[in-house]
């Protein structure tokens, strides 16, 4: 039959690859389009949590959290001024035994640290989670 | 050789087979469309059954159209300090509502949410959910895990709104000045108020002057101060002298922005820096020297007579820590004399006084991005007296803040600076700014350094000096008025205080009400004991924070020695008139 001459089956294989591939593009299409949207989703999402983690990343980092921290765990103290060294020739120099004159160096901390009290983990309420956050925010005074 | 060539038709044959080939296109053509119609049909079904319900909630739109907008955030801009830390962020909570209507039965509904929500009571629950409206709210900004469970409940006619809730993870820190708002998210006091709409249009975040960390500092100290001396309130702020920013901002009591509205307390919500005014005492001396200099043309050896208190109208005047001699200029600040002060204010002049104080703002309201401002409480009429009782900082208040200002004007060299909250992102600082107004000469500036360093290194704010910093500044002791006249037990203590003196930086003022003498400041309440060090320990902060070097040399300390008189040297004077008198 002339009907099933080469050109016609041709034509008919490329119209039908054609329409296969174009099925198959926009499906992939439609596919990529979900997981997009998707992945748009968990960046707000992510933001947004960003955004809980940094009030709350403020909310530990308080000065007053901190001092009261540093001088409970660490024994630390808030620094004087007398403490502060305008000038590197200011700081005196250590003297030996060898050089005849004697002035006991010491390696240690001029000022000892108080002792360390108890380490303490930090309370659930102090776990990081946007509820207790709040709750710690309105209920803190 | 076509289909349809008319010399194959006698051929019976060949007329079938054309025949054939047509019924056979005909066929293949009608399964075609056959085939395209069942295509189409079922397409149909799968757009409008299938795919239907779900398309008409969602959006249409191909994300790969266009590259969706940044959706605008509908959520409040934050606050935050110079450095970046948050002092208000808006956070995603959600709020429980209820349509009633939907509730078949509210008594179990009410008893499972008195259950999740231990600060509601079962009736008001039942009485809310029995109610005939189609909306109540049941709780506003609940916290996640109380969602969960009303969630698993699965009550029906309970649902979530998503809503925004404002965070002060401070807390109390800047409650004055952040301020704080309400429910539905609209500012009420302190910045919120200010910037209420610029702040819900979420453009941008909102970058205040303040460094949390010197704020810290500064409430720390008027808070030792408070509880130490068992004052009532108390108030303080750091500025930057050249520029008017205002670093820490103190304000107490205060109070938690995070439940600001449930608790209202007045006192606390009262923000004493910029609303407050009082009369500021011995801290106002500094304006009454400065016009002496500027204005009366008075030099470090111009004497005053305080020898015999003053009178004016049925009030007598007398010093507090009375010298009862002739004083030099430097000697009436550092002895901070009233009598000394009003002498300098009378060779001003009346009117040239009054103008050196307008200059300085102190006669107008203060401009400053917080709705809370009081304005200052001055005579209508500007006589004689007022000029007099002004002089030495009574019978005329003004707010801390507006002191501080006018105190800064002088000491950065006689430009007058406006105070400010919010960072100015503008043309690097406003140091540059061509209107800005002199109201002192450079050389008046550099004597009020001076004399200020006078009274830290030989004064009564000896108790202010930080070593290596060089800190100037100015004691104010102020009896309260009460009942028309002044209470001598009850004070309001203030220091000015400026480092470093030869060129100053940044202004720290501290203000303690109704101060209590203790044991170890032997029952004194005065700024000297009080207020100073508690400014020397913001100093002591401030230069650990913002890192600064310990200057080399004191430039300005003990400059004006030879213009005051040694303990010894005022003994002899004693003797040698008693001497002469005989």
């Amino acid at each position: 039959m002339r009907l099933f001459r080469i050109s016609n089956i041709l034509s008919f294989l490329v119209a039908t690859i054609c329409g296969v591939l174009l099925f198959w593009t926009s499906q992939a299409v439609q596919h990529k389009e979900d997981q997009l949207s998707e992945i748009r989703h968990k960046l707000t999402q992510e933001t947004e949590t960003i955004r809980v983690l940094s009030v709350e990343w403020d909310y530990l980092n308080r000065p007053q959290r901190l001092e009261q921290l540093a001088r409970d765990q660490l024994g630390m103290e808030q620094p004087s001024a007398k403490g502060v060294v305008s000038a590197a020739s200011q700081i005196p120099e250590p003297m030996f035994e060898e050089e005849g004159i004697m002035q006991s160096v010491s390696m240690e901390p001029a000022i000892h640290a108080a002792p360390k009290a108890e380490i303490v983990q930090p309370s659930k309420a102090e776990k990081q989670s946007f509820e207790t956050l709040i709750q710690n925010l309105s209920g803190e005074q | 050789m076509s289909m349809f060539k008319r010399t194959n038709i006698e051929f019976t044959g060949q007329k079938r087979s054309a025949l054939d080939m047509a019924r056979g296109r005909l066929v293949l053509l009608s399964l075609f469309f056959v085939l395209s119609y069942i295509l189409i049909g079922a397409r149909v079904v799968h757009l409008t059954i299938i795919e239907g319900e779900l398309k008409k909630s969602e959006e249409t739109v191909s994300y790969l159209e266009a590259e969706p907008v940044e959706a605008k955030a509908e959520r409040r801009a934050d606050i935050l300090d110079r450095n970046g830390v948050i002092l208000a962020r808006s956070l995603n909570t959600s709020s429980l509502y209820a349509d009633p209507h939907l509730i078949s039965d509210p008594k179990t509904v009410a008893k499972d949410l008195a259950k999740i929500f231990p600060d509601m009571t079962y009736g008001d629950l039942l009485q809310k959910l029995q109610s005939d409206k189609r909306f109540v709210w049941i709780k506003r900004n609940m916290t996640p895990d109380d969602q969960y469970k009303i969630l698993y409940l699965g009550h029906p006619g309970l649902s979530f709104k998503e809503e925004q809730r404002r965070i002060y993870p401070q807390g109390s820190l800047a409650a004055h000045i952040v301020g704080y708002t309400n429910v539905d998210d609209h500012g009420i006091a302190g910045l919120e108020a200010s910037f209420d709409k610029l702040l819900n249009k979420g453009d941008e975040a909102l970058l205040t002057t303040i460094d949390v960390r010197i704020q810290h500092a500064l409430r720390r100290e008027v808070s030792t101060a408070m509880k130490t001396f068992s004052g009532v309130a108390g108030t303080g702020v750091v500025m930057d002298v050249n520029t008017g920013e205002v670093l820490a901002a103190v304000s107490l009591p205060d109070f938690d922005p995070n439940n600001a509205n449930d608790k209202k307390n007045k006192a606390a919500m009262f923000n004493n820096l910029t609303l407050g005014v009082f009369e500021p005492g011995s801290t106002f001396k500094i304006f009454t020297t400065a016009a002496a200099i500027e204005n009366a043309g008075a030099q470090m050896g111009t004497t005053y007579d305080a020898r015999e208190p003053l009178k004016i109208g049925r009030f007598k005047i007398s010093d507090y820590h009375a010298q009862k001699r002739i004083m030099t200029l430097p000697e009436v600040f550092m002895h901070s004399s009233n009598i000394g002060s009003i002498k300098m204010a009378q060779a001003v002049g009346v009117d040239p006084f009054k103008n050196f104080l307008k200059d300085l703002g102190l006669f107008s309201k203060p401009d400053i991005e917080i709705p809370e401002v009081g304005a200052p409480i001055i005579k209508s009429s500007w006589k004689e007296i007022d000029m007099m009782t002004a002089s030495f900082g009574h019978g005329i208040a003004v707010s801390p803040l507006q002191l501080v200002t006018a105190a800064s004007s002088i000491m950065n060299g006689g430009i007058l600076v406006k105070p400010t909250l919010v960072m100015d992102k503008g043309q690097g600082g406003r140091k540059a700014d061509k209107n800005s107004l002199r109201v002192v000469s450079e050389k008046t500036a550099h004597r009020m350094r001076q004399l200020m360093r006078l009274v830290v290194t030989g004064g009564t704010g000896s108790k202010a000096e930080v070593a290596g910093y060089n800190v100037g500044g100015k004691t104010g002791t102020a009896d309260k008025a009460s009942h028309g006249g002044y209470d001598k037990n009850k004070r309001r203590s203030s220091f000015m205080g400026f480092f470093p003196s030869e060129a100053p930086r940044y202004a720290v003022y501290i203000m303690v009400d109704e101060p209590k003498g203790t044991k170890e400041s032997y029952g004194y309440a005065t700024a000297g004991w009080v207020a100073a060090p508690a400014v020397g320990k913001v100093i002591e902060s401030i230069v650990s924070i913002e890192g600064m070097k310990p200057q080399e040399s004191d430039e300005l300390g003990h400059t004006l020695d030879a213009y005051v008189k040694t303990k010894e040297q005022i003994a002899k004077e004693k003797q040698l008139a008693a001497f002469t008198a005989h």
